[in-house]
């Protein structure tokens, strides 16, 4: 009679055991009603994407916030390395495009949009300029132009072709900086490079610390680089990371800064 | 014979205890999900992302892609019913334009354009 309990105490740890060994691996309650932060990384990446996409066609800012609030832990950073992945691995414009705009505008104040998106609805302007604490050398070695001022492009104007000698730069940068009439920074501008044997791309506005309307691409000294700014605009040609000398004499290749302006 | 039905009724108090546990209390958490078992308004959202996305790049076989990972096999049809369940629920009647058009496209585009599910 005294063992009663003792049989019942087994029974039941074994009945348990039981019951949650059905309950979790035999049958587990079928999956229905995720959220999209229960989604496998890659179909988050993917959510993620379509967001910008929609955001990217529809221009509408609140609805793309809305969206995001359901990943708590991406902001503005995460969407940019997210477009960097996606440049690097797939190359899809549309998706770069809609990623880096869509960061920019996480950026900037509630109800400002990147200035890429702004055509439908003017908004606030945003603040943030490209910030190059580098010292600007005009340069001597570059294309003879007509005049400094500005070159017609299909889309942008040229307003400066710039050579940077920064020492302490760990290599060349062939950098655009493309704004707006008004000074607004254009984030999601693609920028095309070519050379005798190879071509490849960038964005603005993946370096949002740079400024939003900020992109680069790092040269390799004695190549000559041809750059297209935009999706049809001219090839601005010419372009060589110049040669910069150390106070100790020594030399090493600078950097290239072109500046632009949406017409 | 009395220790044979103790434990029986143990075996089924703790097994009833067990399920319990396990499916109302602690069930499975899923983390590495498919688009396929999105709760519904989470899934009309997408849907309706990917009419939005649709109308900028008019891409039609990425949007059938996207719309694919979704697990139903009748694209349009999803897209038709997302619209029906949007009107109930008051969207703006340019969404329903938006997911409108892009049913209408992929009911017209021919089947071999489309990704299998």
């Amino acid at each position: 009679m005294r063992r009663l309990p003792l049989w019942l105490l087994l029974g039941v740890l074994v009945g348990l055991a039981l019951g949650l060994t059905y309950a979790w691996a035999v049958r587990p309650v079928p999956l229905s009603g995720a959220a999209p932060s229960a989604l496998r990384k890659d179909f988050q990446d993917e959510y993620l994407e379509l967001i910008a996409s929609a955001y990217n066609a529809t221009g509408d800012q609140e609805r793309a916030r809305a969206r995001l609030a359901l990943f708590p832990s991406v902001g503005s950073a995460e969407l940019t390395d997210l477009a960097r992945q996606v440049l690097a691995s797939r190359g899809a414009v549309s998706s770069v495009r809609g990623l880096a705009t869509l960061s920019a505008s996480l950026a900037m104040p509630m109800g400002a949009q990147p200035s890429a998106l702004a055509t439908a609805q003017p908004s606030a302007s945003p603040t943030l300029v490209p910030a190059l604490p580098l010292t600007v050398v005009p340069s001597p070695t570059f294309v003879p132009q007509a005049t400094p001022s500005a070159t017609p492009l299909a889309l942008f104007t040229l307003l400066g072709k710039n050579q940077i000698c920064d020492p302490s730069a760990q290599a060349a940068f062939l950098e655009a900086v493309v704004a707006t009439a008004d000074g607004n920074p254009l984030p999601a501008i693609e920028v095309r490079i070519r050379w005798d044997g190879g071509q490849d791309h960038f964005f603005t506005g993946l370096e949002p610390e740079k400024g939003l309307g900020y992109g680069d691409f790092e040269m390799t000294a004695g190549v000559t680089y041809q750059v297209q700014v935009g999706a049809s605009g001219d090839w601005i040609g010419g372009l060589v990371a110049p040669s910069c000398a150390k106070t100790d004499g020594t030399s090493y290749p600078g950097s290239v800064l072109l500046t632009l302006e949406s017409k | 014979m009395k220790h044979a039905l103790v434990l029986l009724a143990g075996l089924i108090l703790g097994a009833a205890m067990g399920l319990v546990y396990g499916w109302v209390v602690s069930p499975v958490q899923y983390t590495d999900a498919s688009p396929g078992v999105l709760r519904t308004d989470f899934r009309n959202d997408y849907v309706l992302m990917v009419a939005e996305s649709y109308l900028g790049d008019h891409d039609l076989r990425q949007a059938a892609s996207e719309l694919s990972q979704l697990g139903q096999p009748d694209l349009g049809g999803l897209v038709r019913q997302t619209a029906a369940a949007d009107q109930a629920a008051g969207y703006a009647p340019q969404d329903l334009e938006r997911l409108k058009a892009l049913a209408d496209d992929l009911s017209r585009a021919p089947l071999q354009f489309l990704p299998t599910p």
